[in-house]
């Protein structure tokens, strides 16, 4: 009776060893898939923003020509209204506030902001809270004349 | 006891299975897996910045063209250069322009280039672009083809490297923009023409008799003040007829000198006259780092140099008998020297600056200081001995004596024919641009102008 025991004791010690050992395995595995999609996200997040700087610096609103950075930064320098940019007779006023929201609002709904921190001033856009940011995203910029500032992107999930 | 020693090595067994395949996973799969999850991130991380330097530098090269072209807009398209209405047409040459606003577009542009960092722990490497190139020709601004902008700047063959842990990426990258909605090669073509057509210096020169009634060979503007101010205002409104409704332009009086000089020199037009208000004509574009902008606005100490002033005594004298009618030209040098700032505004389009958008400022600078040796021309009556017959025996000025001498007690001498006339028009064939009357029939030179005498 006592080796039965003794038998029953040994083979559940090797089944509770070979669980707990897959368990283990188990975990590292559901560990490293979380990593991956973790790191995956981040791609993706990253992609993103690296599209909206992209657009910032590299494409220019219609009729103004002027990239979308520059007004940004125009619009604050200026120092009247953040929201507004005076180009001229030619050219007018353009809201930059408006145009940037109507950029990024259709893809990201919300989930966006952007700040632009110049040595004396800072501009946000968007309304996405500070405990909401996903990711960020930052790129240094010229500011005249001879000066850097930054902009940093935020996107929220 | 031994029924327990069982038990125990299995279970220690089991125990050690399980931490030796906690081990063998970390140390063969787990850390590498660490490693390629940290290099690929790192290598998401090198491909942003790299992304990111090219950004700042595209963003850099538009922001330096845009001040290279504020400030040498503002210093008369270059800086370090003459005035474009020198004693004559002057305008500054295509290619200093251009060749200074690649300089400088450069010389900011590293400047940007040298403050771009990263907080990640890799290190960049960035060098300066080697050149930098305006993409526009002469023809074509002269053709208005880049009067809005429409043209591009090429900075060529800068080098960004980054090196970190493992990584080392390196590139090279030229970068290119399109400048559009400006107007600095409008200004210019504009200002170009203005100064060819030089309507300031001509008209300086057409006013050089208001320096005759100067107290010295050099002060400062008196009687001249009102004919600068008058030849400015002038200049100005045909600069802003050619320029369309955008843009506004205003003159700023920079210095005014006048003065007398010697006397019976030879005839001449209007010469260069080197004084405090005068300024070299050499167009240059001063090298960045030694560029320290001119103050326009010269001082200039008042000081009087010889005293040169003329006492015009007539002279007429007569004994009983005889009445000297003897004349004879004099002539001094007029000196007169202007020069004013031409500033236009250009409201059309602003460009961006450390104030936010701000209409383009062109500056350009006029000198005109001249002189005239024969300006101040005046018919005085000679001084005569009483002995004297003809008037050749008299003292002469500048030409000999001419005229008559009459005897009332016996009979009339005439030496030379004297001119005749009717009215004080009648005077300008032979005193042409002298102040002249008519008096008894007989053509006088007026020493100082009066209600009496006519301007030739």
């Amino acid at each position: 009776m006592k080796s039965q025991a003794e038998e029953f004791f040994y083979l559940a010690s090797i089944v509770f060893s070979a669980i707990f050992l897959i368990i283990f395995l188990f975990h590292q595995q559901l560990k490293q898939g979380e990593e991956i999609l973790q790191a995956t996200q981040e791609r993706i997040y990253n992609e993103e923003v690296s599209s909206i700087g992209s657009i910032l610096f590299n494409s220019k609103i219609p009729f103004f020509e002027k990239y979308y950075i520059q007004a940004m930064i125009d619009g604050i320098l200026e120092g009247k209204d953040y929201n507004f940019v005076y180009y001229g007779k030619a050219l007018n006023t353009t809201n930059i506030t408006q145009i940037i929201e109507t950029l990024l609002e259709e893809s990201l709904r919300g989930k966006w902001r952007i700040e632009v921190i110049l040595p004396k001033d800072v501009q946000v856009y968007g309304n996405l809270k500070k405990e909401r940011i996903a990711y960020s995203w930052e790129n240094l910029i010229p500011v005249p004349d001879e000066r850097v500032g930054k902009v940093v992107i935020y996107i929220g999930d | 006891m031994k029924s327990q020693i069982i038990p125990i090595s299995f279970f220690l067994l089991s125990v050690s299975l399980i931490l030796i395949g906690f081990i063998f996973f970390n140390v063969f799969y787990g850390k590498k897996y660490e490693e390629k999850i940290v290099k690929i991130r790192m290598l998401d991380a090198t491909k942003n910045v790299m992304e990111n330097a090219k950004n700042y530098l595209k963003l850099s090269l538009l922001y330096s063209s845009l001040q290279a072209m504020r400030e040498l807009a503002s210093s008369g398209g270059s800086l370090g250069s003459a005035p474009w209405i020198c004693n004559g047409p002057n305008p500054l040459p295509f290619n200093i322009s251009k060749g200074c606003l690649e300089n400088y577009t450069q010389y900011y542009l590293t400047i940007y280039i040298t403050k771009f960092n990263t907080t990640l722990p890799i290190k960049i490497y960035l060098t300066n672009f080697s050149d930098v190139i305006y993409q526009l020709k002469e023809a074509d601004v002269i053709k208005s083809l880049h009067d809005e902008g429409n043209f591009s700047i090429d900075a060529i063959n800068a080098k960004i490297s980054i090196s970190g842990d493992e990584i080392k990426v390196y590139e090279e990258f030229n970068a290119s923009e399109f400048i559009t909605k400006n107007r600095f090669w409008y200004m210019f073509r504009i200002f170009t023409e203005w100064a060819n057509e030089d309507p300031f210096s001509s008209c300086i020169c057409a006013h050089l008799d208001c320096a005759c009634s100067s107290s010295s060979g050099e002060e400062y503007c008196s009687s001249c003040l009102q004919a600068a101010e008058r030849c400015a205002e002038f200049s100005l409104q045909l600069l802003q007829k050619k320029f369309d409704e955008y843009v506004v332009c205003e003159k700023a009086n920079i210095c005014c000198m006048q003065g007398v000089g010697n006397e019976c020199l030879n005839q001449t037009d209007c010469i260069s006259w080197k004084n405090k208000c005068s300024k070299s004509c050499e167009h240059t574009c001063v090298q960045p780092r030694s560029a320290k902008i001119e103050s326009r606005e010269g001082s200039i100490s008042h000081s009087l140099s010889s005293q040169n002033k003329r006492e015009l005594t007539q002279n007429s004298q007569s004994d009983n008998c005889k009445i000297f009618n003897c004349k004879t030209y004099y002539w001094y040098e007029a000196r007169f020297s202007a020069a004013y700032s031409f500033t236009c505004r250009d409201y059309k389009y602003f460009i961006s600056s450390p104030k936010g958008p701000k209409p383009l400022t062109f500056s350009v600078l006029a000198y005109a200081y001249l002189k005239d040796q024969d300006r101040c021309k005046t018919l005085v009556k000679c001084e005569c001995p009483e002995s004297a017959t003809k008037c050749e025996e008299c003292k002469s000025k500048c030409t000999p004596c001419f005229g008559e001498i009459k005897d009332k007690c016996t009979t009339t001498t005439t030496t030379t024919t004297i001119p005749k006339c009717v009215s004080n028009e009648d005077c300008c064939s032979d005193y042409p641009g002298s102040f002249v009357k008519c008096v008894a029939g007989v053509c006088e030179l007026c020493e100082l102008p009066s209600m009496e005498c006519h301007k030739c």
